[in-house]
């Protein structure tokens, strides 16, 4: 039976992200448990463009999270603020 | 008297240089950094205020939020998923400190595997071999807490063969280690030669 990560990771190969970003963001997922994997799956079963989107906030994130910057670590949370408001409409 | 076509200074343009800086801007995620003051980033802060989001919405943007939230946590490290997503606590400045007291206490004593485990290292190559860790909290019964962990360190070892795009055809568990707070990790190794390329 297919785990959840080998569901995403041919999801994530069927994306139109570059090969490097899709090997980012599969290393991402590598560190995570099987079960826990669960929501961005379906999410990204629903959706496929939550793919890259999911993608560019975690490169943002990284990127704050590399450099410790705290307030492009709160911008971002900002624009995910408004991006979730906007699907609450 | 100062002249105005002596222009601004060196240090206003640098001021104005360091004010604005874009970052990747796709998918409807924009992001545009002002560099007001560089505060540092502090992993649980970091996580404390995703969760922080999480918890004002509903619906399909809380399931899109718990996604964030997870990216933020598997962002910072794997042992930072629980954390985030531990229910009826915020992370005030009281419990941050005690978490962090808690994290000290879990790495005391612990192996040079687990350690790597903790900061995010859950597999990695040395020579032919490839090492895997399972981490499981939660569980009371320690036969099942055991046998998870195994089983959570044979899936990363998979997972690990799939990035050398193989299948693994057998592997080990060598080592097991509990922390004080309970929380059991697991070793398993597999050989190279024992990934086939099928």
């Amino acid at each position: 039976m297919d785990t959840n990560f080998q569901k995403i990771k041919e999801l994530i190969q069927e994306s139109t992200l570059l090969p490097t970003e899709r090997e980012d963001l599969l290393l991402l997922f590598t560190k995570a448990n099987d079960q826990d994997l669960e929501p961005t799956l379906k999410l990204f079963i629903e959706d496929s463009s939550w793919i890259r989107k999911i993608n560019e906030n975690y490169k943002a994130k990284r990127a704050a999270l590399a450099t410790g910057n705290q307030a492009l670590w709160q911008k971002i949370i900002q624009e995910e603020e408004a991006q979730l408001k906007e699907l609450e409409h | 008297m100062k002249s105005f076509e002596a222009g601004p200074s060196p240090e206003q343009i640098k001021s104005e240089e360091e004010m604005s800086l874009e970052l990747p801007k796709e998918g409807g995620l924009e992001m545009r950094e002002t560099v007001v003051e560089k505060a540092e980033l502090k992993p649980e802060q970091a996580i404390a205020q995703e969760r922080s989001v999480l918890e004002r919405f509903k619906g399909k943007a809380k399931q899109v939020a718990s996604v964030l939230l997870f990216v933020s946590a598997l962002s910072v490290g794997p042992g930072m998923v629980s954390e985030a997503y531990a229910q009826g606590t915020k992370l005030t400045t009281r419990t941050e400190q005690v978490r962090k007291q808690e994290k000290t206490k879990t790495r005391e004593g612990a192996p040079e595997w687990v350690a790597r485990a903790i900061s995010g290292e859950i597999f990695w190559e040395e020579g032919e071999t490839i090492f895997a860790v399972g981490i499981v909290s939660r569980i009371q019964n320690i036969s099942l807490l055991r046998s998870t962990a195994g089983n959570r360190a044979r899936a990363n070892l998979l997972k690990a063969a799939s990035r050398e795009k193989g299948t693994l055809k057998g592997s080990t568990v060598l080592s097991f280690w509990k922390s004080p707070d309970g929380t059991m990790f697991a070793l398993a190794r597999v050989s190279k030669s024992d990934i086939s390329n099928d």
